[in-house]
């Protein structure tokens, strides 16, 4: 987590599991919603983000830290002497270890990012799941999502009659 | 998330908790659907659960769902042993083609066609229209859904019939508008009549349907605004008379609904630098009259042109994201019997392409989107 240093507006973000988050603003202003709140001048010191327990919200500062636009203060991979296609790389990479999670987390992350409304979150969470869905059969989809088939019987097979040709 | 509304309350609006993958917010479902890139994938999502079709079907920009993923090919000449796909009407006889997915190039898909009893006369949403002198039959090209017309009211030479849908059959607002070379007929899907309707000029020639409203070419380019309701009712569109778009100049023309502007898309038949095989013109409804205006980059489109030019031409956006090429044409090469892109205003790579448009009674190599893209709910 980031700490306090001299200039820095610092912002609490509380969990509804009790869990306090001690963010640099512009840290917590990747997130869009947050940002509004703040611009509004409708945000105290401490935020409460009710939806989100402290596993996830750690997540997600963990995410916002890295991406956030500045230099330094950063986490320990940004440097001034880095140039910017390297740290888009970097950065990539970065991304492609954070979303190495189980379902439930990248289910969670993924309503965190809409909630939050954090972009780049956002595009990361959903490109994940779109992969899943990929050249995947469906009930290799539905089980990769365990999310349960709610079609009636007779639904499910107008569904596969009319698909019958790209589902094989 | 209107915490903003709220003054000075230091906490976040609470949604209520979501279990499932199913229970994903449409909005949050809306902004996963474009980044899906094929059409396999988008039915695969539809089918997923009820709550994954409900967003897919109430995706925002109806229009732009077809265009968010490359079309079809439908390869007539190449034939498939393949079970029947299940049709409602059981006296047809259906042979099954080779499709191509031209993001995923390694599957293949197919689609059942009836050919045997009527003259093919367009291509629209899917479906495939046919005409005999007596009536026409819509049949989805996919999902093997058929619809009857009623009886023409009078004779008409069927092979060089033109038919286009306003929408796919199992939209209520569903009309098929054919051209038998002196008139316009009308058929709303479902109702028990043809409407006739004559316009000084001649008839309308294409139909494409732009933000909605239908639109109509004739033979000589003049552009009209079609209204199906509560009457028909067709009214010319003042564009200024221009060259570029004439017969003399460009053999074929298309009207394309290309996301914000309204294309027509030219062909030079007897094309003297391969270059200039196509050229593409927007519509400026800035002025008045309206003008065509040359364009000489697609920018982030694809267009797709069928052999048979009585097909509906497709868009698609941002091709890099299936592997395609966006400012480029992708039609049918007969020599190769494959697809091929044009860039627009460069030469073609790789020479001796042969592309060619024309008009017969039986079927050609054709892009198409399956009708479920542009079902509106």
């Amino acid at each position: 987590m980031a700490t306090r240093e001299a200039g820095k507006k610092m912002i609490m973000l509380k969990s509804p599991d009790g869990m306090e988050f001690e963010v640099e603003e512009a840290v917590a202003m990747e997130s869009q919603t947050i940002r509004k709140m703040i611009e509004d001048d409708c945000a105290d010191t401490a935020i409460l983000i009710p939806n989100i327990n402290s596993k996830i919200l750690s997540r997600v500062i963990e995410y916002c830290n890295k991406h956030v636009p500045t230099t330094g203060a950063t986490g320990a991979a940004a440097s001034d002497t880095v140039a910017p296609a390297a740290l888009a790389e970097d950065l990539k990479i970065w991304d492609a270890e954070f979303i190495k999670v189980n379902r439930a987390t990248r289910f969670d992350l993924i309503q965190a990012a809409s909630y939050l409304n954090i972009k780049g979150l956002l595009d990361l969470t959903s490109q994940t799941t779109i992969d899943t869905i990929s050249d995947n059969s469906l009930e290799e989809i539905r089980s990769f999502l365990s999310t349960k088939n709610d079609y009636l019987p007779e639904e499910e097979q107008t569904i596969r009659r009319e698909n019958q040709w790209a589902f094989q | 998330m209107q915490t903003h509304s709220k003054p000075c309350v230091s906490s976040l609006a609470t949604l209520s908790g979501l279990q499932e993958w199913a229970d994903l917010p449409d909005g949050l479902l809306h902004t996963i659907l474009p980044l899906l890139g094929s059409v396999c994938d988008l039915l695969a999502f539809s089918a997923t659960c009820r709550s994954w079709r409900v967003a897919f079907l109430s995706y925002p920009s109806k229009s732009t769902l077809c265009t968010l993923v490359p079309p079809l090919l439908i390869q007539t000449n190449i034939r498939v042993d393949a079970p029947h796909v299940p049709s409602n009407d059981i006296h047809c006889k259906l042979c099954t083609c080779k499709v191509i997915d031209p993001s995923n190039q390694n599957i293949t898909l197919r689609c059942q066609i009836d050919e045997e009893k009527f003259c093919f006369s367009g291509a629209s949403y899917g479906h495939l229209i046919f005409s005999s002198n007596k009536s026409c039959v819509v049949f989805d090209v996919f999902t093997g859904f058929t619809a009857s017309s009623p009886q023409l009211p009078f004779s008409v030479g069927a092979e060089f019939i033109y038919g286009a849908l306003t929408a796919p059959l199992a939209s209520a607002i569903s009309c098929l508008i054919i051209e038998d070379g002196s008139t316009n007929l009308f058929w709303h899907v479902g109702s028990h009549s043809w409407v006739a309707h004559s316009l000084y000029h001649g008839p309308i020639k294409q139909v494409v349907v732009f933000k909605g409203q239908v639109f109509g070419m004739d033979s000589d380019r003049r552009l009209f605004k079609v209204h199906l309701a509560p009457q028909i009712r067709i009214q010319e569109l003042p564009v200024l008379e221009s060259k570029m778009i004439s017969r003399q100049h460009l053999s074929d023309a298309w009207l394309v609904a290309c996301g914000d502007m309204l294309l027509l898309v030219g062909f030079h038949r007897y094309v003297v630098t391969p270059a200039r095989t196509f050229e593409v013109f927007r519509l400026d409804v800035s002025t008045e009259p309206a003008l065509w205006l040359k364009v000489e980059k697609l920018e982030n489109w694809a267009i797709f042109i069928s052999k048979d030019k009585r097909s509906q031409a497709l868009s698609c956006m941002n091709p890099e994201k299936w592997g395609g090429r966006s400012n480029c044409i992708y039609c049918y090469d007969c020599k190769s019997k494959r697809w091929i892109t044009l860039g627009l205003g460069k030469p073609p790579q790789g020479q001796n392409v042969f592309v060619f448009m024309d008009c017969e009674s039986i079927l050609q190599p054709m892009w198409v989107v399956p009708s479920m893209f542009s079902l509106h709910r």
